[in-house]
């Protein structure tokens, strides 16, 4: 009998994790030895909880897509990391493997919303910083 | 020369056969110099304007970018260079040393925050030397020219200068891997001395020559004139009054004060810099300090330190010049960093000494600050500790109640002066909750804010974002442990830099000067109820109807 990809993962959680966490930092310049990547693992790991458990995703997915998006790479590569998961799963059905798919193909659409959300995040930064820097002066223009 | 030594041939074609490849891939063989350097948005700060290089006279002024094939280099620029490092090498003994000295040890390999946020190899300060001491083995050192190879000497090319330029302004001059370098290099020494040496041949950042334009111009980075700087203050005055019912009344260019009294120019213009300021005036009203503030030196902060040592001297001048005008007895200096960098390890000989001040004393417990007796300058911090010490200040670290904090060491605060207790000693005694960062990121190995030595441009923020990585995340380790929502700080860059960098990483965690928090904290004479800290923000439970006594 196959297992659902759920079951699948929460059997093998450390050894996909490794799997998935190496992939990543492999688009790091920095590889597996840096501080980005430990960060990685670790946002990694709670995604594949919250996966496996059915729970809410945006806050793991956030904090990853947070680290991807000021990293030296192009969106497409940076949220190509969350289809490392897809091989790693094995032992699945030609159904499970579907769903499984399916479902990180939903993640990946979602990451990339979170991910425009941190670019978002820098541009708008960039605005409040100025403004901050210039906040006598517009708080004299505003009076 | 023994008979058994191997000539330069032989001995060059037994390093080639042995030396290790690292490289691999489309780079395999080739040489770590021939690793791309690549400008794209977010990792360059863009160039000093034609019209900011005319007003301070820099050469080479003109329109370009990083991103431009073509850098529009002056002609003979690879002499001007060559006759550049010639000078700085006799005239600096510390650059001749450090071009020296190196042992590829590789201890402070992974201590930059550039490299752990950007795992670039040429981030490692090793590396990042590297690039300008290949230059120095090829041009200055016979041996090394004739052992190219061996030696790791290349030639000085324009794609040398953009690899200078990518690098040396991903360095913010922190000296975190000077802590661990056993030989003592100082990488920020060399990063000052590229820096000096680009500029030479118009290869800059407007970041930090438009404020060096502007110090040079009005006294102060931003460019405020006399009138606005006394404005800004009177309206934070107004501010007090409104909150505190208490009128502070700082003086403005008055001789015969005791103290002239220096600070960034962001606390005067900047958000949150300006509630460290009104913290400054609480206190000087709560003692009675006799002091007065500059419109002419009305800037700690020194760009010029980015630039050259001759632009860092001319704008550091008019602190001395100005508590000379004054007939004051001694300076206090605000919350700054690279600020002290200057003062503390370089204005005394630069433009000292100051015969004319007296050896600070505090006038109201009487210590003899014999650490600042050649500069004649004191840090707030340790003045504050003084006065707490003493108990001459009526101090409610409940009003701070509202507030979980850490503390951030500034770098130049930390490293360039040793100074890592008395700003936690006044913040221990005006705030009830305080936890460490963990040890490896707080105290002479703190984590630069990533923004540091003129990095702070916005166009740059992906970088500081990276390079300031390893600082959030040892702020992230204490708000998941501790709940720790306030950061507070000593230095100005750093209440500029590290809200976007916290808003970025640690949504939810806001930023604190420490003399911010000393005012809201202070029990003035004649106040009239606080329920609202500096930041009209609500204390807990000093609400309507609470009892704050």
């Amino acid at each position: 009998m196959t297992k659902a990809w759920e079951q699948a993962l929460r059997d093998n959680r450390q050894s996909v994790l490794d799997g998935w966490s190496a992939g990543a930092s492999s688009l790091l310049s920095g590889g597996t030895s840096s501080p980005v990547s430990e960060a990685l693992t670790v946002e990694l790991g709670r995604l594949l909880d919250a996966m496996v458990a059915g729970d809410p995703v945006d806050e793991p997915l956030s904090r990853l897509t947070r680290i991807m998006a000021v990293q030296d790479l192009p969106p497409s590569k940076s949220l190509s990391l969350l289809f490392g998961i897809v091989p790693l799963c094995g032992g699945l059905s030609a159904d499970a493997r579907d769903h499984f798919r399916a479902r990180v193909e939903e993640l990946a659409l979602q990451a990339f919303d979170s991910f425009m959300k941190h670019r978002e995040t820098i541009y708008q930064l960039k605005v409040d910083e100025g403004r901050r820097r210039m906040h006598m002066a517009l708080r004299r223009a505003e009076a | 020369m023994s008979k058994y030594a191997l000539k330069p041939d032989e001995l060059k074609k037994e390093f080639e056969q042995k030396k290790p490849r690292i490289l691999k891939g489309d780079l395999a063989g080739k040489e770590w110099w021939d690793l791309p350097v690549e400008f794209r948005d977010g990792n360059w700060c863009f160039p000093g304007k034609p019209e900011v290089l005319e007003e301070i006279g820099l050469p080479n002024p003109r329109k370009w970018a990083a991103t431009d094939e073509d850098w529009k280099l002056p002609a003979g620029w690879e002499n001007t260079i060559r006759d550049g490092m010639k000078s700085r090498l006799k005239r600096f003994r510390s650059f001749k040393l450090f071009m020296d000295t190196c042992v590829r040890c590789g201890a402070c390999a992974d201590k930059c925050h550039f490299f752990l946020g950007t795992g670039d190899p040429k981030n490692m300060p090793v590396l990042r030397a590297e690039l300008i001491r290949s230059v120095y083995r090829n041009d200055f050192t016979l041996l090394s020219k004739l052992l190219k190879s061996f030696s790791g000497s290349r030639t000085l090319t324009p794609e040398v200068i953009k690899e200078w330029h990518m690098y040396f302004n991903q360095c913010t001059e922190c000296r975190r891997c000077s802590v661990f370098c056993p030989m003592g290099i100082d990488t920020a020494e060399i990063t000052m001395m590229a820096r000096e040496l680009l500029n030479l041949i118009g290869v800059n950042n407007n970041w930090i020559l438009a404020p060096v334009a502007n110090c040079n111009r009005t006294g102060n980075h931003l460019g405020i004139e006399p009138h606005t700087f006394e404005q800004n203050i009177m309206s934070l005055v107004d501010d007090i009054e409104e909150l505190t019912g208490v009128t502070v009344n700082p003086t403005f260019n008055r001789k015969g004060a005791e103290i002239l009294f220096i600070t960034p120019s962001g606390d005067v213009f900047g958000d949150p810099g300006v509630y460290t300021m009104m913290g400054y005036l609480l206190l000087f009203h709560h003692i009675g300090l006799d002091y007065t503030i500059s419109t002419y030196a009305s800037e700690g902060g020194n760009f010029g330190m980015f630039t050259s040592n001759e632009m860092m001297k001319k704008l550091n001048a008019k602190m001395y010049h100005e508590a000379k005008r004054l007939g004051v007895k001694w300076i206090l200096g605000g919350e700054c960093g690279h600020m002290w960098r200057v003062v503390h390890q370089y204005m005394e000989t630069m433009n000292g000494p100051a015969d004319f001040l007296e050896e600070p004393v505090s006038p109201i417990t009487g210590t003899k600050f014999t650490n600042a007796k050649s500069t004649r300058m004191v840090h707030i911090a340790e003045f504050t500790a003084d006065l707490i010490k003493h108990g001459k200040l009526r101090l409610d670290p409940k009003r701070n109640d509202h507030l979980r904090t850490t503390f951030h060491d500034s770098c130049n605060i930390a490293r360039g002066m040793g100074m890592f207790d008395e700003p936690r000693y006044v913040l221990n005694k005006v705030c009830n909750v305080f936890h460490e960062m963990p040890e490896n990121t707080i105290r002479e190995q703190t984590f630069c804010c990533g923004s540091g030595s003129g990095l702070n441009a916005e166009e740059f923020m992906d970088m500081r974002m990276r390079g300031g990585f390893p600082r959030a995340n040892a702020v992230s380790y204490v708000r998941e442990k501790h709940k720790v929502d306030s950061l507070v700080t000593i230095c100005a860059i750093d209440r500029a830099s590290l809200p976007t960098l916290m808003r970025y990483w640690n949504p939810g965690v806001n930023v604190y000067g420490l003399h911010e928090l000393v005012g809201n904290a202070l029990v003035m004479e004649g106040e009239k109820k606080r329920t609202e800290d500096l930041r009209e923000d609500p204390m807990a439970g000093f609400g309507e109807g609470a009892d704050d006594e």
